[in-house]
């Protein structure tokens, strides 16, 4: 049996897109003025608006997942003309093409994944140089995608030569799809398996709204990514050591590098910073950092606004949101911060 | 010999500091009172910060660092003029706003090199004997993105 599905024009998505996102803000609003006014009976209303949104969230959210098939459907024919140009032999796999993905982000995906497969081609050997070697004259690629929490995992493997780290790092096809991948918060990472190379995507679901931890620089409230949040603990300068001239603080037997935000965006400290402060260890792929804090506030759905044109070559933030009470908070760049130490 | 055809201009006036600057009514949006402004850490000098209008992000400019008005600069300004150039929402810090004018092409005079503002002033009206900047919208986005 065919599943009933209908097509919807793009511009009512993004249009009832808007409409949730201001009913989000509308209900932190709301929260954030109840805070402050006790009224016991208020609460049902409260919880009836948080059903409501989160309803209207994941439905809308719904709306907007395509499967990644929709991009995957040209590959084959890539493959096989790629193959022919180069004189490879290869066999080509899809493996949980039913996998879904926010539109926007699927759109975006073509290009690295394309690029990823081409690499992957190119990493195989030819079908003599294989057979000399006892393999299989036909090489393998195969794209398999799956879901992992709030993010999808799709894997390109192939069992070609193995490569060094070093010209792994220095490829640009590499660097290109890292680039690419930046624009929505994905990520790529590589690993030598026992029979080949394999290429690691993450990929998160939705762009749109994401639970943040919010923190305080001196005056300020700035947004993590929670999915990039590894652990926060109170800060006890004892514990920070210095290594090559940098701040690095071990935490469970790691070193990490550490980083004072404040001083990094170049935020005047005022008085209230006498007091504890506190640390927020992300996490990228490997790389992680420690960031000082002067205050958790807490974890909070967000909607993630672009901050426009005229700020587009700004590396540090992804976005900004818009809180209860009306303040914007700037998204910290996780993937930037995690680069850069 | 000055025969091409006369066109007319709507123009605001406002003020930054004593300066009057003039800019086509059709980019205008809306005058606020100056509210909370959030700072963007690494972001070029004119852009003071960002501010939340009716939920959206929008940045706002300090135009005495885009064209270099020393004496009008490090001011507290009291209000924003909100600014739409094609689809781009852009907040302009300004003093005071005054009334909208009309403005004949053939009142508008070119500016000196000086008076230019590195092209973001596209002529110069004399009004009420004060003379007020013609800002050139499009120039003045399209650089500062």
């Amino acid at each position: 049996m065919s599943e009933q599905s209908i097509r919807v024009d793009i511009q009512n998505i993004d249009q009832l897109m808007n409409y949730m996102a201001e009913l989000v803000i509308a209900r932190s609003q709301l929260v954030d003025r109840l805070k402050h006014n006790n009224e016991k009976t208020m609460n049902e209303d409260i919880s009836q608006l948080t059903r409501i949104t989160n309803d209207l969230q994941d439905i809308v959210m719904k709306i907007r997942m395509v499967s990644l098939s929709t991009i995957t459907g040209k590959f084959p024919r890539f493959v096989r003309d790629y193959a022919k140009k180069e004189q490879k032999a290869v066999k080509f796999l899809l493996k949980g093409q039913e996998t879904e993905l926010d539109r926007t982000v699927i759109e975006q995906l073509f290009d690295p994944l394309k690029d990823l497969i081409q690499l992957s081609i190119d990493l195989l050997e030819t079908p003599a140089e294989r057979k000399r070697q006892e393999k299989t004259e036909e090489g393998y690629v195969v794209l398999n995608a799956s879901n992992e929490g709030s993010h999808v995992r799709i894997e390109i493997s192939n069992d070609g030569e193995p490569f060094s780290e070093e010209e792994m790092k220095e490829n640009d096809t590499l660097s290109h799809v890292k680039e690419n991948l930046k624009e929505f918060q994905g990520q790529v990472s590589f690993e030598k398996t026992a029979t080949g190379t394999k290429f690691i995507l993450q990929i998160p679901l939705t762009l749109a709204i994401i639970q943040a931890l919010l923190v305080r620089l001196s005056k300020r409230i700035f947004a993590i990514p929670i999915s990039s949040v590894e652990t926060t603990f109170k800060l006890n300068e004892e514990d920070v050591q210095i290594v090559q001239t940098k701040e690095v603080i071990v935490v469970r037997g790691q070193i990490i590098p550490l980083l004072r935000l404040k001083k990094e965006y170049s935020l005047l400290s005022d008085i209230e910073d006498q007091n504890d402060k506190h640390v927020v260890v992300i996490k990228e792929g490997q790389k992680k950092v420690a960031l000082i804090t002067d205050e958790l506030i807490g974890q909070e759905d967000i909607v993630i606004k672009t901050l426009g044109k005229l700020l587009k070559d700004i590396k540090e933030f992804v976005g900004g949101a818009i809180l209860g009470d009306g303040e914007i908070a700037l998204i910290i760049d996780t993937v930037f911060l995690t680069s850069k130490v | 010999m000055n025969t091409t055809n006369t066109q007319t201009i709507e123009l605001l006036c406002f003020l930054i500091g004593e300066q009057a600057f003039g800019i086509e009514v059709n980019y205008v949006e809306v005058v606020n009172e100056k509210t909370q402004i959030t700072p963007v850490p690494k972001s070029k000098d004119f852009i003071d910060g960002l501010l939340n209008l009716r939920g959206r992000i929008v940045p706002v400019l300090d135009l005495s660092k885009i064209i270099s008005l020393n004496a009008l600069q490090n001011r507290e300004y009291q209000k924003v003029l909100i600014i739409n150039y094609e689809g781009t929402e852009v907040g302009l810090y300004v003093d005071d706003v005054q009334e909208v004018f009309m403005a004949t092409t053939e009142e508008i005079e070119q500016p000196t090199q000086a008076e230019a503002c590195d092209n973001k002033v596209n002529g110069i009206i004399q009004k009420n004997g004060k003379l007020v900047l013609f800002l050139d919208v499009a120039a003045l986005i399209q650089d500062c993105e």
